[in-house]
């Protein structure tokens, strides 16, 4: 070996070995993951992504069903308008006329909302069931959630655990699948669909049908159609802080949640003090027509509103009227007592979380006049229809608000919240809100005055 | 050899030219030849083969006979990408697929007294980005895939001007292709727990350039025995792309299918014409080598990129919904090279260089589609004459990317931030080079 070669030898070894050092302990490293800060919307940028879970109330059930001429006038839509949203960018499952109502419209077809025919109240019209996708659903499309999530019938258990009616605490409500929509979505229920949206401003308004679905059945009994509240307490908690959890999980901020607690029955229309009744109904005193004679349960406090269609159907033959007409003093209690523990409750959970403030719902109904709080029809047989439908805040089924009535929520809302976030948004001018029980249908002048069968039977099973 | 066999090798190497990846700041690769590249690319005042053609044809004035160089470099990049921890704790990572992009570098030169003329063919922009398992990259709606490749054809004519000077001047002829696969998705579903977006579209588009011709020119100036200055300059270009084609295929879910059949029905089909220009910076290279000792050489170089002309890439199509400018806003920058060349033996030439290289990329416009990052490139490599007319060249070089984020300060920097992920990037490419030199 010369010594050119044993040079180049050793240059060659030593420059492969360098190489091979080079590239070895050289590549590509897996970076650590870097933080990110997630801001706390402040200000108007709390109002940027506005979704209300609840029931029928949020979803702007009106006249015993849902349908676009009411769902415009939600109070969420309400609130959303007065938070700057534009036209048409708050999303609704928007249904066309005449909606869908859960009276018996006979088999095979929806039934629309309720209407005031001139006399009586009646059906706006019904909907092949086949027909009820393609025809009435408007938004079934919408590719992510709603920003209405109110379900028509959702009970404070259904908004945490029902992703469709046959597993809601009211099987066969279809409002669960018209729009949770989970035969297209899996099976996600209310209160993660909204936190799906990420929202920055919460309406939580539920907890009602737990008190409601006893009460009008005529027949409440706490733990079978009335929720415990020390049930209502845990899940409520549970609830609020699932959506404050799941929001934060997916954005890295806190929602601000607005609650509204539960109103009392006695606040509705459609639960009659019995003196009203006998008037409304055209019945004599009680001593020419003792309690005891008109009624099966005889210390009967409230009567429920359909009962005027039973008696105008049965006459005096119906008399005693069936206990599930009436809610006696025990009833009556059970109903109001759990109203009373289910609001304790919300109160309680409101105040151990600062970022959850209460409408108190309550107090804002049983603050009505006497007027805002009267039916219609009781209004219409003694003023005429156009001072009644100005001045009643109640839809035709009579526990629902009308466009006024939302209104004034709406109102109530806003209000809580510019208290609790030092904020300014306009309130709603209810005179703006005008309410049109015929929907606009020609009057038919020989339709039979009072409460139809029909309306009656409606009207019983709105609430589920 | 005869002129067409050199022609013939030439265009050999073209068909190598599959697609390019950036080896140097943005998507530029100044490795044109594997002497250069073992010297980091500190050539300019050296230029003493082929790849002068790219590196200062003034260097060939002071070049004998006819020669042809060819080189190719394979260049082995690879990323990966850490996502910016989530609001649940996690995060998203990504890797890059393997790949390797053979970079030819082809030339041929010849003098004729005080004149020598050449041509060559080197590809100093490109880019290949392919991540890994794209149906799950986080990164696919912004790019799961991307080639870009530009092939120059440089021919040069240099001029001794007297013993100590040469200029030179040529022309880039330049041709591009590029091509760009991603997804692109819409706001889907009801789960808080899942990817709010699902994937409907997949979007290929893909188009070559009309071709391009701009002037580069070259200087040497021999000021002493032992020290030599060189100045390079290639213009900057706009390579039109006047035949774009944009494929969409719907991927969307069932429950889309018919919607996104439907759009894409609206837009007038799955395909659709369009056009746009890529904007190549200006390099200008000022060198300077010192003759240390009989067997030592030293060369610094510093290299200007004009990468400011890159400021977007604009898609604009014949349907218009589809236009799409993305944002780069890419900075000048100097690059700082260093090369090392001591002659060993007789027959032996070793080499060593190292490069400072400063990303032009903004924070803004890192993202899957170039995660660029500032770097340091070592490299070394061995010449041997293996006869009085070959030489034969080996050279490795390793790019090693600094580590970089779009977050700072907790916030995305990202001009695009909805599918732009945020998160880190590293990045390291491997470049080997082997050259063959033919003295006629």
């Amino acid at each position: 070996m010369n010594k050119h070669t044993k040079t180049l030898a050793t240059t060659l070894a030593t420059a492969v070995a360098l190489l091979a050092l080079l590239a070895a302990g050289c590549s590509v490293e897996t970076p650590a993951p870097v933080e990110l800060t997630y801001e706390q919307p402040t200000g108007e940028a709390i109002f940027s992504n506005y979704v209300a879970i609840g029931n029928s109330l949020t979803a702007g059930f009106m006249d015993g069903g849902l349908v676009m001429n009411g769902q415009v006038n939600s109070y969420p839509q309400l609130i959303a308008s007065a938070l700057g949203y534009p036209a048409g960018s708050f999303m609704q499952p928007l249904i066309a006329m005449p909606g869908i109502g859960s009276s018996d419209a006979g088999e095979g077809y929806a039934a629309g909302v309720l209407r005031f025919d001139g006399a009586s109240l009646s059906l706006a019209g019904r909907t092949p069931l086949a027909d009820v996708q393609s025809t009435l659903l408007l938004a079934a499309r919408w590719p992510v959630a709603y920003q209405n999530l109110g379900v028509p019938g959702a009970t404070l258990w259904d908004g945490m655990n029902a992703t469709s009616s046959a597993n809601s605490q009211s099987p066969g409500n279809s409002y669960f699948d018209f729009i949770l929509r989970n035969s297209v979505f899996g099976g996600v229920v209310m209160c993660d669909q909204a936190a799906s949206l990420g929202p920055t401003l919460v309406t939580c308004w539920l907890g009602n049908n737990d008190a409601l679905g006893g009460a009008t059945s005529g027949e409440p009994v706490l733990g079978v159609n009335v929720t415990p509240p020390t049930a209502f307490a845990a899940m409520y908690e549970a609830l609020l802080d699932r959506v404050t959890d799941t929001v934060f999980a997916r954005t890295g901020f806190t929602p601000v949640i607005i609650t509204a607690n539960v109103p009392d029955i006695a606040s509705t229309p459609y639960f009659m003090p019995k003196a009203l009744f006998r008037a409304m109904a055209g019945l004599p005193g009680p001593e020419t027509l003792p309690d005891a004679n008109l009624f099966t349960e005889a210390d009967a406090v409230y009567v429920r509103f359909p009962t005027l269609s039973y008696l105008a159907d049965e006459g005096m033959a119906g008399l005693p009227l069936p206990e599930e007409y009436t809610l006696d003093v025990t009833e009556t209690a059970v109903v109001q007592d759990a109203v009373t523990g289910f609001n304790a409750a919300i109160a309680t959970a409101v105040d151990e979380r600062d970022h959850v403030y209460l409408y108190d719902a309550h107090a804002a109904l049983a603050g009505l006049t006497a007027g805002q709080a009267t039916h219609f029809l009781a209004l219409e047989a003694q003023y005429g229809a156009a001072i009644a439908a100005a001045t009643t805040y109640f839809s035709l089924d009579g526990i629902h608000p009308n466009n006024r009535g939302y209104g004034f929520v709406a109102n109530g809302m806003i209000a809580t919240i510019n208290e609790a976030l030092d904020t300014s948004i306009p309130s709603v001018n209810l005179a703006n809100l005008t309410w049109d029980p015929t929907y606009g249908i020609p009057i038919d002048e020989k339709a039979a005055p009072g409460l139809s069968p029909e309306a009656a039977r409606a009207m019983d099973a709105i609430f589920r | 050899m005869t002129r067409t066999r050199a022609a013939i090798l030439l265009a050999g190497a073209a068909t190598l030219l599959l697609a390019g990846t950036a080896a140097a700041g943005g998507f530029n690769i100044y490795e044109a030849g594997a002497r250069a590249t073992a010297l980091g690319g500190a050539f300019t005042a050296t230029a003493d083969d082929g790849s002068a053609i790219f590196y200062n044809p003034a260097g060939l004035a002071f070049l004998d006979g006819m020669a042809v160089d060819l080189n190719l470099m394979p260049v082995i990049p690879s990323s990966e990408f850490t996502g910016a921890i989530r609001p649940d704790g996690s995060h998203a990572t990504g890797k890059t697929v393997d790949q390797s992009f053979p970079i030819p570098g082809a030339y041929w030169y010849r003098n004729v007294g005080d004149l020598t003329y050449g041509v060559g063919l080197s590809a100093p922009f490109g880019l290949g980005v392919e991540w890994a398992d794209p149906e799950a990259w986080v990164g696919r709606r912004t790019s799961y895939d991307v080639d870009l490749a530009t092939v120059y054809v440089t021919p040069v004519l240099s001029w001794k001007v007297e013993e100590t000077v040469g200029i030179a001047f040529g022309l880039d002829i330049a041709h591009t292709e590029i091509q760009l696969n991603k997804r692109s998705a819409v706001h889907f579903g009801t789960d808080p727990t899942a990817d709010p977006y699902v994937d409907v579209l997949d979007a290929k588009i893909e188009g070559t350039s009309r071709i391009n011709v701009t002037p580069m020119m070259g200087l040497m100036v021999k000021a002493s025995p032992k020290v030599t200055f060189g100045v390079m300059y290639h213009h900057q270009k706009k390579m039109e792309v006047r035949n774009g084609e944009l494929t969409l295929t719907n991927v969307a879910p069932a429950a889309l299918t018919a919607t996104i059949d439907a759009q894409i029905a609206a837009l007038g089909g799955a395909k659709h014409d369009g056009v746009t220009d890529l904007k190549l910076p200006h390099m200008l290279a000022v060198g300077v080598a010192c003759q240390v000792t009989e067997k030592a050489r030293l060369e610094f170089d510093a290299v200007h990129f004009g990468w400011s002309y890159f400021d977007a890439l604009v898609l604009d199509f014949e349907t218009n919904p589809l236009d799409q400018t993305i944002r780069e806003d890419y900075k000048d920058v100097l690059q700082l090279r260093f090369g090392a060349q001591y002659q060993v033996t007789p027959k032996l030439l070793a080499m060593a260089g190292y490069v400072r290289d400063e990303s032009p990329q903004p924070v803004g416009s890192i993202s899957p589609l170039l995660p660029d990052a500032n770097r340091n490139d070592y490299s070394a490599g061995l010449q041997l004459r293996a006869t009085e007319r070959i030489t034969l060249t080996g050279t490795y070089m390793g790019v090693n990317f600094d580590e970089r984020s779009n977050v700072e300060g907790g916030v995305q920097q990202s001009f695009e931030t909805e599918f732009n992920p945020a998160g880190s990037y590293d990045s390291y490419a491997h470049i080997f080079g082997v050259g063959v030199g033919y003295r006629f």
